[in-house]
This record gives structure tokens, sequence and C-alpha cells, in this order.
């Protein structure tokens, strides 16, 4: 039996004035009863900018990257030798959270600040091992099924997937296997169509990602659905060893080693297409970010490497919106 | 587009905000060299982050010497780290 809401459609909701608070309201129609006009929150994509963020405490590339743009999370990395410290971000600031139970370079994280799972990478040697964080502490769990690092990583503690990576005590080194973890444990499903490794990520839950770029040098997109990996639209730059951010249908992919040197370049994806906007102050690669926003309205990257060596520095990434009026004719 | 160089040390948040990457060219390089959009913004922003104007040369002997010491350090890494990163390579400011 139809319901009502579906018969008749959803109310607009009445607004005495302009929100205030319009990321709240984004594709949200409204009525502006000061006005008398209806509108509509909209993301003005292209005039998004990076803006500096508080320094990390150390300085680090290949570390784990979780959380969001006021809230994140940073694990793990180089140099030296393989780090074992954690620091979280406020949206000002780092400070120095409890330590990983192994230090672990190249190490793969998702989720939230107080909800994270990473897996893999060097402790130095190549590893299965996952630890997983809970905004307070980390414990060891259950380990991957295949070792390697550079996994593109999505979803979150209870939900993610890892794809892709490399081992170099295997043949072939470079990896296309995928592991889902359900909170418990890992099992392979589905091969990403490519090999690659040192990809870029988005995505909230094990059952809706996105992994861009990868080395070797590729601008392929492929889409998870919970099932299996569909190709998309190519970047408009092939690079490797960048950070993602967002989700399957909005998401950013930053940084990262090309042909043509270390990159500053960002790109921003709407679900079909990828379109370049404004880059990073200062480009890296092996760079990390908080990629568990739920846009690419909103990211934060950090750390990384580039010519002058190892980066402390946190860039923020912001689009305005806006609230239009919605003209008939 | 032409450009001014100078040193500053990146102390983090408002460093650089949304509003003054919209209105001057800015890029980070080795030796906390700046590369700033030449336009009053870009001279508001030398001024509040306490910047040391240099010359363009001046700019790149900074940047190259700051390459040319992470290579060194690079090629001092075991084989097996060096698969795992690039050498820095030496480019041109613009």
């Amino acid at each position: 039996m139809s319901k009502y809401k579906e018969i008749k459609g959803f109310k607009v909701q009445t607004l005495a004035s302009d929100t205030a608070a319009p990321a709240r309201n984004l594709g949200q129609v409204y009525f502006n009863s000061g006005s008398n006009a209806f509108k509509v929150t909209q993301q003005l994509a292209p005039t998004g900018t990076w803006s500096s963020g508080g320094a990390l405490n150390t300085a680090r590339y290949s570390a784990g990257g979780s959380g969001t743009q006021t809230a994140g999370l940073m694990a793990g990395g180089t140099p030296p030798g393989t780090l074992d410290n954690s620091e979280e971000y406020n949206g000002t600031s780092w400070a120095e959270g409890n330590n990983l139970v192994t230090g672990t370079q190249w190490f793969s994280m998702t989720g939230t600040q107080t909800a994270t799972i990473g897996a893999g990478g060097f402790t130095p040697s190549i590893t299965t091992n996952a630890q997983a964080y809970n905004g307070t502490s980390w414990t060891e769990v259950n380990n991957l099924n295949l070792a390697r690092y550079g996994m593109g990583c999505f979803g979150i503690s209870t939900s993610a997937i890892v794809a892709g990576g490399a081992n170099p005590g295997t043949s072939p080194e470079r990896r296309a296997e995928t592991e889902s973890w359900n909170g418990t444990c890992w099992s392979e499903v589905a091969d990403l169509n490519e090999v690659k490794h040192s990809l870029g990520r988005a995505g909230l839950t094990g059952t809706a990602g996105l992994v861009m770029g990868g080395d070797p040098t590729t601008a392929n997109t492929e889409v998870w659905n919970g099932t299996s990996w569909t190709e998309v639209a190519n970047m408009n730059l092939a690079r490797g060893t960048l950070t993602g951010n967002g989700t399957s249908t909005l998401a950013l992919a930053t940084g990262g080693s090309a042909a043509t040197g270390i990159q500053a370049t960002n790109e921003s994806w709407n679900g079909t297409s990828w379109t370049e906007l404004a880059d990073l102050a200062t480009a890296r690669y092996n760079i990390q970010g908080s990629t568990f926003n739920s846009s690419n309205t909103a990211a934060l990257v950090f750390g990384g490497l580039n010519p002058g060596g190892v980066q402390s520095a946190t860039e923020e990434w912001n689009v305005p919106l806006t609230n239009k009026t919605i003209t008939v004719s | 587009m032409a450009y001014k160089y100078c040193t500053a040390t990146n102390w983090g948040k408002n460093f650089f905000t949304h509003e003054e990457r919209k209105q001057f060219h800015l890029s980070g390089h080795a030796g906390d060299v700046w590369v700033v959009g030449d336009n009053l913004y870009g001279d508001q922003w030398i001024g509040k982050v306490s910047g040391a104007i240099k010359s363009k040369s001046e700019a790149q002997a900074i940047v190259t010497a700051e390459i040319e010491a992470a290579q060194a350090a690079y090629d001092a890494l075991s084989a097996e780290e060096q698969s795992r990163q690039s050498r820095p390579a030496i480019y041109n400011l613009p």
C-alpha cells in the first residue's frame, strides 16, 4: 500500500530567511517566506580552495589517515624507521594520541576518529597485521589474508574494504585482490579490474566506494558496489601515491606522483567525471588524508614527501555553499 | 604571470587562508620558499607572514640546495627503502 508521502511527495520547508548553516542543507529546496522565493542550497565546486591547517607534530609520509576535516586521525608512517605514534586533529591542531600496538608504515587506514580500522604495510617487514582504534587505544584484530602495502582502503571499523596493493615477496608483486572487513574478520571478495598499488580511495562503508589512480602510474577509476568493481571515467592526470576523500559519488583525488613529477593537482569526482580544481599549496606524494568526509566539499590532507623532504604541513579543503533562487519562466 | 619570492615558516592554521588562496597564486617549496603572485594581496600576505623577500635566483639556490641534501639522504638509503620513493629531482621555480 502506498504511503501518503509517496503519493503527495515531501513537504518543502518554509524558512523566514536563508539558512545560516548551508552545509547542512546541501541540495535541499526550501521556500524563503521573507523574499517569497523558492531556493536551493548549491555547492560551487570550482571555487573550492586549500588553506593551511595545524602542522603535524611529527613530519612523516606513508602513514595511515582517517577521520574528517575537524576530527582527523593519523598513525604510523616513516621516518625515522617505522613510526608507532598516532596524532588526532581537532580542526585546528594535532595532538598526540596513543601509539599503535605495532608500528607500521604504508598503513592503510579508514573510518572515523573513534572507529578506525587499519591493515597491512611494513612493520618493517611486509605484514598481514590489522589494528583497530576506538578513539582511545589501538588493539590487534584479525589479520588480512594477503600481506601487502599501499592498498586502497575505505569504510569504517565495522564495514571496510582494502583493494590492490603490492607485496615484494610475491609474484606478481602488484595485486588486484580485494578483502572485505565485517568488524571481525577479513574475507576475499571480487578483484579489482587492474593490478595496482598506492591508490587513492573514497567511501564511508564497505558497500560503496571508489579507488582512483595508483602505480604503475594510472588514471583509472573503479567503483565498488558491495559486490564487484566497475571501471568508470579516468582522472585527467594519471598518478599514484595520492590521497582520496569523500564517497563513491562525490570525491576528491589530491597530490601524488605522475610522469611529470610530484603533484599539487586536485581533482573532483561528481559520480560521472573528474574536474580539475584548485591545487594544493605544497605539492607532495605519499600524502595522507582524513577521507571520511561525506562529500567533496570538505577535506583534510597532511604529511607526505616532496623534493624538499618529509612534510608536516596540513591543508584543509572547503567549497563555499550558497543559497540560489529557483527561477521559473 | 609575475611572481615574487620569499622565505617564511609555515606556522599552521591561518598561515594561508581560503580567501587568500582565491586572491593570488601561492605555492610552497623546499627550504620554506614561497612563490607568491605579484599583486597587492600577495604583498599583504608576505607582510602577514613576515616573509623575507628573495630574488628568483636566490630562491632557486635555496630550493636547489635543499633538494641536493635530500638527494644525498636518498642515496644513503637501502635499496629496499629507495624502491618505495623517488629520488628527489631538482626543478626550476616558476
